[in-house]
């Protein structure tokens, strides 16, 4: 495309040729002969972006990567002219989200290529809020040296970052602390499942384990039978977390979302690593709902679903618990994280739970204390307005639950400790 | 990463010391130099008639054509004022008092020009704070220079001879408010030639876009305005004694035929400005770049690399195309007779001959014509030749047969 | 094979049948655009150019010219031109035939009408004005046409043409047929019926002393005993007049033979104030065809009949810038009623060959001889001997062929002269000029405005987002009411009591429970409370939820 100053230079040319024309004067006429014929001849040479062009995240070439919130990710773009002409002077530009804050390095570059050379950009970002995003495309842009034609295009090379919630270590927290502590195998929950306890016989499916089925019953019936093993695992732990739209107040690093995201993430990783289940259920706008299941696979999904989870709705945590009460198993701790509030349900939702037998550990995030960060709040309504709340969570924990008034500026660790019951 | 030499790196004192930058500033300053010199030689003098009616070649005249020394002298003899820089400074003579002609008469101006250049890119590099305060000494100076020596002188009479107004008959002291007007005058007569010089200067070295397209502006304004001047419609008005372009742009004689003498000045006039803009300008546009990465990126062998072919392809393309650009419009200038007998060639009817013997060939009309057709031919050559492969075809044989040796 | 396989592939994707589909629906239409089209299309007739070598062209005139050293030139696109001839005393400008109409392009007039949008046919106002200018600066204009487009140019000199075809029963070339018409003149230059001849005013015949020699060659012009001897060659432009035996012709009449003309109106040919003058007429038997039948028609008044007008009509008309062209730098129009006059069958029919009269016949005929070729050469003479002391032309001399209102038999002539044209307007008319000027300035304010470089690229990082939440309640709980409801639900979950176990509690046990006189009279005193007395009443709250509870508050 021409540039503003091309146009400027074929119009003034042309003006300089007609006025030239009207006054008989051969140097306007001649200054523009000579404007048009430098847009002419300038109008040879062109560059293009026929380029390769590689991207590696912190080293590997991948479509694909994974960080934890805070972490840097270093970036190295290889662009390689493989045609036989040179690409004249090209703007390269890597698109990097604007969450993201470019710690060392610069993501493009000004160069110029012959045939078969390679130019590399290398930078450092940092990713200080977590969620799904994407690096890329690759915008390139051909700019006349002289800046009279510039042509862009965009070369899709795109890579996948996640950024999950950070992940606090908390097993000394919570050994301390009066969090209900789950031994694996302390609870049988006969149900078949992946163990070592023989539970039932019954008969070959295809796909069953060859060293699972029982011999002495196929010598006996004459029919191929499998044993079936009672399931291992202790009962499933549930976390719950509030994205509702109150989720939300306070600064972009500091909301009880935040918050609670750290705590689903940390609490989930502590006992996925005991080989626990964990299900994780997050209510905002609608419910999602990821089923238990143990193993370091289990643990990427609940990390992948904490990365995506944005505060929006206004869903009652009774209509989770309703909905998940059939789900749960009898006995199963929960954890509820959320700030409590702005929900009339909490305590009928929490007494159901008590009812049902589940332990439940309520980790609350103040968002008074988060909401003062940035407003400025009356010292008269925040008293009154935490007064209320210390109100909420002593109806709570009188239902039982273990109650967690987490504080902004306190770890999750030193937060657990702080577990009251009534 | 490896890092590079301390001198190779993108910092702008670095930079400003690289062969490259210092090359493409050079060119600029020696094709505004040439321009200033080009335009003297085309648009500075006055016609032979209004020289005649002013009293002959060695009476003091003044028209305004491009050109310093007449109309500072006319300025000096005409109101009997003393001009208050020093001749040499102005050109008019040497140091000894020896008037001075031609060429010599640009050394002193230009050696100013300089010297002002070289002062305001020192003090560009100095904190705002000195900026500041050299801004408003400059300014107070002005005032006081304005001020003061009215003010002594009144208060000085008036102790001698008794108070009186400052306009009074026996002793004007006005006069002295006056003197730095006069200094403006003697500048303005100066700043014909010289203000688009200092200008470019300026920009080239102090790196200002700005000043750089002013100084384009002052010259084509100065070709408009002598243009204006000197058509046939205005000059049967009011003449000032310019001398007009010739009517008729000549037979081609020089280079073979290519083109004639009048159209290769005129002709390196409008390059030499294309050259002094590009290549000013091309040095602002990289040390823009450069000073925008961060400090790792300006030592990182990757960016220092490719910086370094940018403004080598930059230079390459800046003589290849200039040079080319001016064939061409030479060329183009010259099409109208190549089509006459191309036309004569390839037909011989009616319409032919009409066009050979055109009257609109013969003037300029022909010629733009002719010229735009050419130009149209060229442009559209891009699509035909592909010498952009051809020439990365020769790259890629020539650093395979450096990689084999 | 494999290439062919890849292409039939391709050609048989969507695309490319896309693509088929749509070349098809193009060529269809143009190929029934142009079989329309050639039904109403007609070639055009060229005819009438000085670079044309037909029967009827002007072929023959231009080489003569040249032979004679005189410089030709064609212009192409518009008469705007002339005005840039820089002697144009020295010049002359031959018209033959004004064919093509011009296009209608607005002008500002000057007067109180300011802009003129729609022209008149043939030339354009500005292109009269600039041939006017040009007459005035002394040059020359030779105007021949018969039924083309010319009726406006001589309208500006104040000639009209009848538009109407002449015969003449009385003067016409009987072995050509009646379209040949002869138009005589016994002298050329008795331009009024009481000046006399003023033969002397044409270099070629000026002789005052009448020694034989024209003045220009004689060494004493005044002196009838000196002359000299003159060859064909010392004639220079005035050959035509050197006969072969050595004798000059000092001839002042013409038998002009025209094919086909018209002449013009009676009333206006003539008229030596205004200095014009009706040189070459018709005879008494000639006629205009008013009612183009062809024929004759008396007319009959009583029974509303319309006769053809009767002649004598003139056929060939002289313009004088100054008074009876005395001056030889004077600028001189010389207007025929027939464009075809110097054409090359009447001008040299012995170049022709086999022509045919009147088209269509190969028949060879042999043409009468004509005055026509003396005439033009006269005309020329006259025009561009300034110098008294020279038959030749000087190196400014110019003769110019208006070829711009001619059809061109090339594919792109006229597109070629429509282009120059529009370059000639636009530089030369005001109100083109005017518009030119401001097309450029809104272009390129347009640009300046409008066109807008590529951003510069460049990462920002951008995060700040604020999450608030609603300020309107801070107000409400700052209010008694509420900081009692807050109380007493405190009391309520410390003593893990039920709304209902709570609600039916007696006040006196409520007291009890608070133990607190402050907040039990805050419980049931309703009452406005001040500010500072609220910040108490908290505290107390607070205080009383600690030590009850042991919670941390």
């Amino acid at each position: 495309m021409w540039t503003r100053k091309a146009a400027l230079m074929l119009t003034s040319g042309i003006s300089l040729i007609l006025i030239g024309m009207m006054i008989s004067n051969f140097q306007l006429m001649i200054a523009g002969l000579t404007f048009i014929s430098f847009l002419a001849i300038n109008g040879w040479v062109s560059g293009h972006s026929d380029l390769e062009i590689t991207r590696t995240i912190n080293g590997t070439e991948t479509t694909m990567a994974n960080v934890y919130k805070g972490d840097d990710v270093i970036v190295e773009l290889t662009i390689s002219n493989n045609s036989y002409r040179r690409t004249q002077q090209l703007e390269v530009f890597d698109n990097v989200p604007h969450e993201m804050k470019m710690r060392q390095g610069i993501n493009q570059m000004r160069m110029n290529l012959g045939p078969g050379q390679s130019a590399r950009i290398k930078y450092r970002v940092r990713c200080p809020l977590r969620g799904h995003y994407t690096l890329g495309p690759v915008s390139v842009r051909y700019r006349n040296v002289f800046n009279l034609f510039a042509n862009e295009s965009k070369v899709q090379d795109r890579t996948d970052i996640t950024v999950f919630p950070q992940v606090r270590e908390i097993e000394e927290a919570l050994l301390r602390s009066d969090v209900p502590k789950m031994y694996t195998g302390a609870t049988t929950l006969k149900t078949p499942g992946p163990g070592m306890e023989f539970y039932s016989l019954r008969e070959y499916l295809p796909g069953d384990a060859f060293r699972s089925i029982n011999w002495k019953a196929f010598a006996r019936t004459g029919e191929l039978m499998v044993n079936e093993k009672t399931r291992d695992a202790v009962t499933d732990v549930f976390i719950i977390l509030d994205t509702r739209d109150v989720s939300r107040i306070g600064t972009v690093l500091k909301n009880p979302l935040e918050m609670g995201t750290i705590a689903a993430a940390s609490v989930s990783n502590y006992f996925i690593r005991r080989r626990d289940s964990v299900a994780l259920v997050t209510y905002g706008d609608k419910m999602d709902y990821l089923p238990p299941e143990t193993g370091d696979k289990q643990g990427y999904k609940v990390l992948s679903n904490l990365a995506a989870v944005r505060a929006k709705g206004s869903m009652p945590l009774q209509a989770v618990t309703n909905a998940m009460s059939s789900r749960m198993s009898r006995g199963s701790p929960v954890f509820i994280i959320s700030s409590l509030e702005g929900d009339g349900t909490t305590l009928p939702a929490i007494r159901n739970l008590a009812g049902r037998g589940h332990e439940v550990i309520v980790l609350s995030p103040s968002s008074i204390d988060l909401e003062r960060l940035i407003s400025r709040i009356p010292r008269m309504s925040y008293e009154v307005l935490k007064l209320e709340r210390q109100n909420r969570l002593t109806a709570i924990s009188g239902y039982g639950a273990k109650v967690i008034d987490w504080m902004p500026d306190v770890e999750l660790s030193q937060a657990l400790l702080q577990v009251r019951t009534v | 990463m490896e890092a590079v030499p301390d001198s190779q790196t993108l910092h702008i004192p670095k930079l400003r010391r690289r062969w490259q930058v210092l090359l493409l500033q050079l060119i600029s300053t020696a094709s505004l130099l040439m321009v200033m010199k080009r335009m003297n030689v085309v648009f500075g003098s006055c016609t032979e008639e209004f020289i005649e009616d002013s009293g002959g070649i060695e009476s003091t005249y003044w028209c305004p054509a491009y050109e310093h020394t007449r109309g500072l002298n006319y300025w000096q003899s005409s109101g009997s004022v003393e001009l208050i820089l020093p001749d040499f400074l102005h050109g008019l003579t040497d140091f000894a008092g020896e008037p001075l002609t031609g060429d010599a008469t640009f050394v002193g101006p230009l050696a100013l020009c300089i010297a002002v250049t070289v002062a305001w890119v020192f003090l560009l590099h100095q904190s705002e704070k000195i900026q500041t305060w050299v801004n408003r000494a400059v300014s107070i100076g002005f005032v006081a220079w304005m001020l003061l020596p009215f003010l002594m002188s009144w208060i000085y009479a008036m102790v001698i001879n008794g108070p009186h107004v400052p306009w009074h008959p026996a002793a004007n002291h006005l006069d002295l408010l006056w003197t730095p007007f006069m200094f403006i005058f003697e500048m303005v007569f100066l700043g014909i030639v010289f203000a688009p010089v200092l200008a470019g200067l300026m920009g080239i070295w102090g790196l200002s876009r700005r000043m750089i397209t002013w100084a384009v502006g002052y010259f084509l304004m100065v070709v408009g305005i002598h243009a204006m001047l000197t058509f046939e419609g205005i000059t049967e008005a009011v003449d000032v004694g310019l001398q007009p372009l010739p009517a008729q742009i000549g037979d081609a004689t020089l280079y073979g035929g290519l083109v004639s003498p009048l159209a290769l000045v005129l002709l390196q006039i409008a390059l030499l400005i294309l050259v002094f803009m590009e290549s000013g300008l091309a040095v602002i546009t990289h040390l823009e770049y450069a000073s925008m990465l961060p400090e790792d990126a300006k030592r990182n062998p990757e960016y220092v690399i490719q910086f370094r072919n940018v403004i080598n392809s930059h230079i390459v393309h800046l003589v290849g195309i200039m040079t080319v650009v001016g064939l061409t419009t030479a060329i183009a200038l010259e099409f109208d007779d190549f089509l006459i007998s191309l036309v004569g060639f390839l037909e011989q009817g009616q319409w032919s001959g009409q066009v050979r013997e055109s009257l609109e060939l013969q003037l300029t009309y022909g010629k733009v014509i002719s010229a735009g057709l050419f130009l149209l031919v060229v442009a559209g050559m891009r699509f035909v030749l592909p010498w952009q492969r051809v020439t990365g075809i020769i790259e890629t044989g020539m650093s395979r047969f450096r990689s084999t040796d | 094979m494999a290439d062919w396989r890849v292409l039939s592939k391709q050609l048989t994707t969507r695309r490319a049948r896309r693509g088929a589909l749509i070349f098809a629906f193009w060529a269809l239409l143009l190929i029934l655009v142009s079989s329309v089209l050639q039904t109403y299309i007609i070639d055009g007739q060229t005819h009438q150019s000085a670079y044309g070598d037909d029967w009827n062209d002007l072929g023959s005139f231009r080489a003569d010219i040249n032979n004679m050293g005189v410089e030709t030139t064609a212009l192409v696109s518009s008469p705007l031109l002339l005005s840039e001839i820089d002697h144009p005393e020295e010049a002359i400008f031959i018209v033959s035939g004004v064919e093509r109409d011009t296009i209608s392009l607005p002008r500002f007039t000057g007067d109180e009408n300011v802009i003129e949008f729609s022209e008149g046919e043939g030339y354009t106002t500005s292109e009269i004005l600039a041939i006017e200018a040009f007459v005035e600066s002394g040059g020359t204009v030779l105007l021949m046409d018969d039924f083309g487009y010319s009726s406006n140019l001589a309208d500006q000199f104040g000639l009209d043409y009848s538009g109407h075809r002449l015969y003449d029963e009385g003067s016409y070339a009987v072995e050509l047929g009646a379209d040949y018409v002869w138009i005589n003149t016994g002298s050329a230059f008795n331009f009024t019926t009481n000046s006399g001849s003023l033969a002397s005013i044409h270099p070629c015949l000026k002789d005052l002393d009448n020694d034989g020699v024209i003045d220009i060659l004689d060494p004493e012009p005044l002196d009838p005993s000196i002359s000299s001897f003159v060859t064909e060659s010392d004639a220079g432009l005035c050959a035509h007049r050197y006969s072969s035996t050595g004798e000059w012709d000092f001839t002042e009449g013409y038998h002009l033979l025209t094919n086909a003309p018209s002449a013009f109106e009676k009333a206006t040919s003539y008229n030596p104030v205004e200095n014009r003058y009706a040189i070459g007429k018709s005879s008494l038997d000639s006629y205009l065809d008013t009612n183009d039948d062809g024929n004759l028609t008396v007319g009959f008044e009583s029974l509303g009949i319309e006769g053809d007008e009767q002649g004598p009509f003139a056929v060939y008309v002289r313009y004088c810038q100054d008074r009876l062209c005395i001056d030889a730098d004077s600028g001189r129009v010389h207007f025929v009623a027939d464009g075809s006059l110097l054409i090359n069958a009447l001008y040299d029919p012995t170049s022709v060959g086999q022509f045919a009269a009147g088209g269509g016949s190969t028949a060879s005929i042999s043409m009468p001889e004509t005055d026509n070729r003396k005439w033009a050469l006269d005309i020329i003479a006259e025009a561009l001997l300034v110098s008294p002391n020279s038959t030749k032309a000087s190196s400014n001399a110019i003769v110019i062929f208006d070829e711009s209102r001619h059809q061109q038999p090339t594919l792109f002539g006229d597109t070629y002269n429509l282009l120059y044209y529009l370059l000639i307007y636009f530089t030369n008319d005001w109100m083109a000029m005017l518009l030119l000027f401001l097309t450029l300035f809104i272009v390129l304010e347009a640009v300046l405005i409008r066109k807008e470089d590529p951003e510069d690229w460049r990462h920002v990082f951008r995060i700040i987002y604020y999450g608030f939440g609603d300020a309107r309640r801070y107000e409400y709980y700052q209010r008694p009411e509420k900081i009692r409801q807050v109380l007493l639900s405190r009391i309520r979950n410390l003593n893990t009591l039920s709304r209902e176990e709570f609600d039916a509690l007696p006040a006196v046990e409520l007291q009890r429970m608070v133990d607190d006189p402050v907040l039990v009279n805050f419980i049931f005193e309703d009452r406005r409370y001040k500010p500072d007395e609220l910040v108490g009443i908290i505290k107390r709250i607070k205080e009383w939820g600690r030590t009850d509870s042991g919670v941390e508050a």
